[in-house]
């Protein structure tokens, strides 16, 4: 996993997100699997601070049944 | 330090898809009102109304969702929490603290389809093999009505029959025999 580490950088801190929500709906299914999972970070290519803030919102989306837990 | 500090909330709720209109209205009033009260002020409400879940809450496949942003004290929580607790009609809630420069926005909550070009294509090439395809079976069917194989009535005229079609079998090019 770390030895072919893909070098592309984070597309969050592309455009300097702040605050994600978990009601948008649109930018967080884009970090899901086929089975609804949340998609690790040399995947995704996202730096730390925003994975962790991405799958907090995940959580609460999941609880709020907007999203699934799995499909 | 003797400043109250301030912050923002977010609360949503999820009723039972059961309820009449009245009885909405009646419980979002009181919730209006309670969270007035007990709070420095609501900022903006938002009401979806009948939503589909992502999977079954008691049993109920879709629920009303409504969502409070408010101002308030950190000491007047526990009080609204309480009264969320006891009411019935109630399945869900979540309670969030946002950031101070929180803008509210509108999300789009269901995904867009996409549309399929590719499904037009596919009918065009059927139509017009199908067309050749029974041009060429007429053809067939009308070479072997008119044609029988072996004429002649008597033995020895289906004899001689059988014998030029051997002729012409061993004599085609195209045909390979070892």
């Amino acid at each position: 996993m770390t030895a072919g580490r893909s070098k592309k950088p984070c597309g969050l801190c592309k455009y300097n997100v702040k605050y994600i929500d978990y009601k948008n709906l649109k930018l967080l299914r884009r970090f899901l699997s086929q089975y609804g999972k949340i998609v690790p970070k040399y995947y995704s290519g996202n730096c730390l601070w925003h994975q962790k803030r991405v799958a907090h919102a995940i959580k609460l989306a999941r609880e709020a049944a907007l999203l699934p837990y799995i499909k | 330090m003797e400043e109250e500090i301030i912050k923002k909330y977010e609360l949503l709720l999820i009723f039972v898809p059961d309820i009449s209109e009245q009885n909405l209205k009646t419980e979002l009033d009181e919730m209006r009102e309670f969270l007035q009260k007990n709070t420095k002020g609501i900022f903006h409400e938002d009401a979806w109304g009948l939503k589909e879940l992502a999977y079954q809450i008691k049993r109920f496949p879709q629920g009303y969702y409504v969502i409070f942003y408010f101002n308030a004290l950190p000491e007047q929580i526990a009080e609204i929490r309480n009264a969320i607790r006891i009411n019935p009609k109630l399945i869900r809630n979540l309670l969030i603290i946002l950031p101070p420069d929180y803008e509210i926005k509108k999300y789009e909550l269901e995904a867009e389809k996409k549309e399929l070009p590719k499904e037009e294509k596919k009918p065009k090439k059927p139509k017009e093999m199908e067309e050749k395809a029974e041009e060429v079976v007429a053809e067939i069917e009308k070479k072997t009505v008119e044609e029988p194989l072996l004429k002649g009535e008597t033995k020895e005229e289906k004899l001689e029959a059988v014998e030029k079609t051997l002729e012409d079998i061993l004599e085609n090019p195209d045909i390979k025999l070892k």
